[in-house]
């Protein structure tokens, strides 16, 4: 339901104001329309049977005062003369006088029991014979004084004589003819009248032409355009009915003119709606519209300057100046948000700052100075002091421990004191801890960093006195084990362990020495000098590994190759001595783990880098191994069944040694059996 | 001789015109009537004959029979006769029936049986009877 309510107040209000405006007419025009013809029909028909039932009496009335007048004059003694069949022609005169006074269309006359007309009212009649004897005995054996002939009523009442009382001397009759009963019709524009007798289907009046419906003693009904009202007559014409016929037209007048005055209201009523709900909608909706797109344009433009202006003096004109208060109000908040964001952003840089210039600290004494420094900087009007005296009072302190690694615990360092009168909110305490902790942290790292140097330097210089120790006697082993090779009186027992004990000697030495390497690396004090190397001198240095292992690839009847793509003009950044350090262990490891076929040297250039691949066709290396292999004294699993010689210390060496030039080794393999490639990817220019 | 002839005959014409009998329908058990008795019915004071309704008749008050039939044989003048009527009025009678014509009162008189009406001597006729005639 209410998605077919309008949104608009405007909209609203015009419907409303129309709702009041029409319902009524609304109501009016649909009353008139059905239940006012019907009342206009009914008040026309009970005022039309009004005028009917009058009609009805008079007609009865004339007919009645009729009887009435022939009753008096058939009791006149003038009557008498009937007994000498009016030779005075006194009822005649009398008949005809009477007539004349009646002025109807009408006979009298006077019958004899031998239906010889004594006298008339038309002189003609006279001495004629009555020739509806018949009917006149029947309507008296009926018991009625009257009958009907085809164009008249026939009235009647016998002539007694006072004279012989025990006769009837004959009968007075009125013939008085329908057309008399015309004068009873009415003739009016829409409004006419018959009197009719349906038995006969006689009519009194203007011919009506359409077939009657006439049942019970009155009624009405509508035909297409007219109405048809009718009523019974009383008396001798109980058989006949009279007959309005009103056309609709008419009839419906009053209806139609008060209908057309409404419609005509209707449009007034529209256009004065109209123009009121368009005044109203200027007048109180057009401040509400400004009210709204000013609220709008704040909305859209964040300008909270803006002000409506409403020159009213009304509710709206109340509403529009509270909104501007709002909005003033709403501007000055978000100026004052504004300003403090700023103070909370400049906090916040500077208690970043803080903590950079915390972090830079080497030292913990430096450290806890800046942060003095700092935090005076920051809140001026406070005054902060280190001491490493323990403080009773906490909220006026910022208690700093430090991590004890050996012992896992917290020892107490030592308290930033602030100034005992300055009282400190919640929130300030909470900066301070968070500060305070920030120190703790710069503290125990500073602790720790100058812990693990220490430690590191502690295990290189121990594993290079060991290994300088360590390689003294073994050199006497070695060249005493030579030595005794050379000698010629061993058995061949002997020689084979004095050449285990030369070998193992050898491997230990190696081994030794790259410990060394790799302490050496570790400590920084590998001397690296990188220069500028050119597409011949890339290849030069390979060359000449390849020169002096070419015995070793010989002894083991493997073939060598190399390919240079790289442009005349590549150049790339590099330690010569290094680079060629590294191809060594490289190409050695190859040659270790390669039984036949063959090594390609590949030099290309491959996006910024220029790579120097070699690609061996040895044991492989499975998948999983490829990532440990760098790692510091680590061979691949499958040496169970060929065990190699080596420290598992060389791939490791060689990576770290790249990375003094900036270069970096990439292994991989197709799986076990299949091969490996080296690739060494060294900076361009 | 002829102008005194002339009178006499004239005389004599209005004599015998004067002269008028009451006559009643011809088969009425009246046979006659004596002045008095006459003088009763048309004053109304007798009705019946027996048990027959008399039925007196009158001719109009201008005619020269009834002034004739009311100074001779009523013996009363208008004025007398107008007074016992009026007087008679209030009491619930009425005068005799008044016909127009003599024609009239002879036609009446053969139809209904109590009738009784003057008529001039000369015309009688066989429908009727004569039950009083005024002596000369």
């Amino acid at each position: 339901m209410r998605y077919f309510l309008p949104k608009s107040l405007k909209t609203k209000l015009i419907i409303a104001l129309f709702a009041i405006g029409f319902l009524p007419y609304l109501f009016i025009m649909f009353y008139s329309l059905n239940l006012g013809q019907q009342k206009i029909i009914e008040s026309i028909t009970s005022t039309q049977y009004v005028q009917m039932s009058k009609v009805k009496e008079r007609v009865e009335e004339q007919l009645v005062s009729l009887r009435k007048e022939m009753l008096f004059l058939s009791g006149l003694d003038l009557m008498n003369d009937m007994i000498v069949n009016d030779i005075d022609k006194r009822i005649s005169q009398l008949l005809i006088q009477k007539q004349e006074d009646l002025g109807l269309q009408m006979q009298l006359f006077t019958i004899r029991h031998d239906t010889k007309i004594i006298a008339s009212s038309s002189r003609q009649d006279t001495a004629l014979f009555f020739d509806q004897m018949v009917q006149l005995k029947s309507a008296i054996g009926r018991g009625e004084g009257y009958f009907f002939t085809a164009e008249s009523i026939v009235i009647f009442v016998p002539i007694e004589s006072d004279l012989s009382p025990d006769r009837v001397l004959g009968y007075l009759l009125a013939e008085y003819a329908f057309s008399n009963l015309n004068r009873f019709n009415i003739h009016h524009e829409g409004v006419r009248s018959i009197i009719y007798h349906p038995a006969t289907a006689l009519q009194v009046g203007t011919v009506y032409e359409e077939p009657l419906h006439l049942t019970g003693i009155r009624g009405d009904y509508l035909s297409e355009d007219t109405m048809i009202l009718y009523e019974a007559l009383d008396g001798m014409l109980e058989e006949w009915y009279v007959v309005y016929m009103i056309k609709k037209s008419i009839a419906l007048a009053f209806l139609n003119e008060f209908l057309f005055f409404l419609a005509a209201m209707f449009f007034v009523g529209f256009v004065v709606i109209a123009a009121v709900s368009f005044w109203v909608s200027k007048r109180i909706l057009g401040p509400i519209a400004s009210l709204s797109d000013a609220a709008k344009e704040i909305v859209a433009t964040k300008n909270y300057t803006t002000r409506v202006q409403i020159d009213t003096d009304d509710e709206i004109s109340e509403l529009a100046r509270a909104f501007n208060t709002m909005v003033h109000q709403t501007h000055d908040a978000f100026e004052v948000l504004e300003a403090e964001n700023h103070l909370r952003l400049k906090r916040f840089i500077q208690l970043i700052n803080i903590f950079n210039r915390l972090i830079q600290a080497q030292s913990e004494d430096e450290c806890i100075q800046i942060a003095l420094d700092e935090l005076q900087m920051l809140v001026p009007e406070q005054h902060f002091s280190f001491s490493t005296q323990t403080q009773e009072d906490d909220t006026t302190s910022i208690t700093l421990y430090i991590k004890d690694f050996e012992k896992g615990t917290q020892e107490f360092y030592g308290v930033i004191l602030l100034a005992p009168d300055n009282t400190t909110d919640l929130y300030e305490e909470k900066f301070y801890r968070s500060v305070g902790t920030m120190i703790m942290l710069q503290l125990n790292q500073i602790r720790l960093i100058k812990r693990t140097e220490e430690v590191s330097h502690a295990k290189s210089t121990f594993i290079s006195h060991m290994s300088h120790e360590l390689r003294t006697p073994l050199h006497a082993i070695l060249s005493f084990s030579q030595y005794l090779i050379t000698y010629e009186n061993l058995n061949e027992d002997q020689q084979s362990t004095i050449g285990n004990i030369e070998n193992s000697a050898q491997h230990l030495l190696s081994m030794i020495n790259d410990i060394l390497d790799l302490v050496q690396i570790e400590a920084g004090k590998t001397a690296v000098s990188i220069d500028e190397l050119n597409s011949d001198e890339i290849e030069t240095i390979p060359l000449e590994i390849i020169a002096m292992l070419e015995v070793l690839a010989e002894q083991k009847n493997i073939n060598i190759t190399l390919q240079n793509t790289l442009p005349a003009n590549s150049k790339v950044y590099a330690d010569s001595q290094l680079l060629k350090q590294v191809i060594i262990n490289l190409l050695s490891n190859a040659i270790k783990f390669t039984d036949r076929g063959s090594i390609d040297f590949l030099i290309e250039e491959r996006g910024d880098h220029i790579c120097i691949t070699i690609k061996d066709t040895g044991i492989g290396i499975s998948e999983a191994d490829i990532s440990s292999l760098f790692e510091d004294f680590i061979q691949a699993d499958n040496q169970g069944e060929n065990p190699q010689k080596g420290s598992g210390l060389g791939l490791s060496i060689s990576q770290r040694l790249a990375h003094l030039f900036e270069a970096d080794i990439e292994l991989s393999s197709e799986g076990k059996g299949k091969g490996s490639t080296a690739t060494i990817y060294l900076k361009k220019m | 001789m002829l102008r005194t002839g002339l009178i006499l005959a004239f005389l004599l014409l209005s004599l015998t015109a004067d002269q008028f009998v009451l006559i009643t329908h011809k088969n009425s058990s009246i046979n006659a009537l004596s002045q008095k008795e006459i003088q009763d019915i048309y004053l109304k004071k007798r009705r019946f004959y027996h048990s027959m309704k008399l039925v007196p008749l009158n001719l109009p008050s201008d005619h020269y029979l009834r002034q004739n039939f009311e100074s001779e044989t009523l013996q009363m003048n208008r004025e007398q006769l107008q007074t016992y009527w009026v007087r008679q009025h209030y009491l619930g009678h009425r005068p005799p029936h008044m016909l127009k014509s003599i024609e009239s009162v002879l036609l009446f008189v053969q139809e209904v049986e109590g009738a009784i009406g003057y008529i001039p001597e000369d015309r009688l006729n066989e429908h009727i009877k004569v039950i009083y005639q005024v002596k000369e």
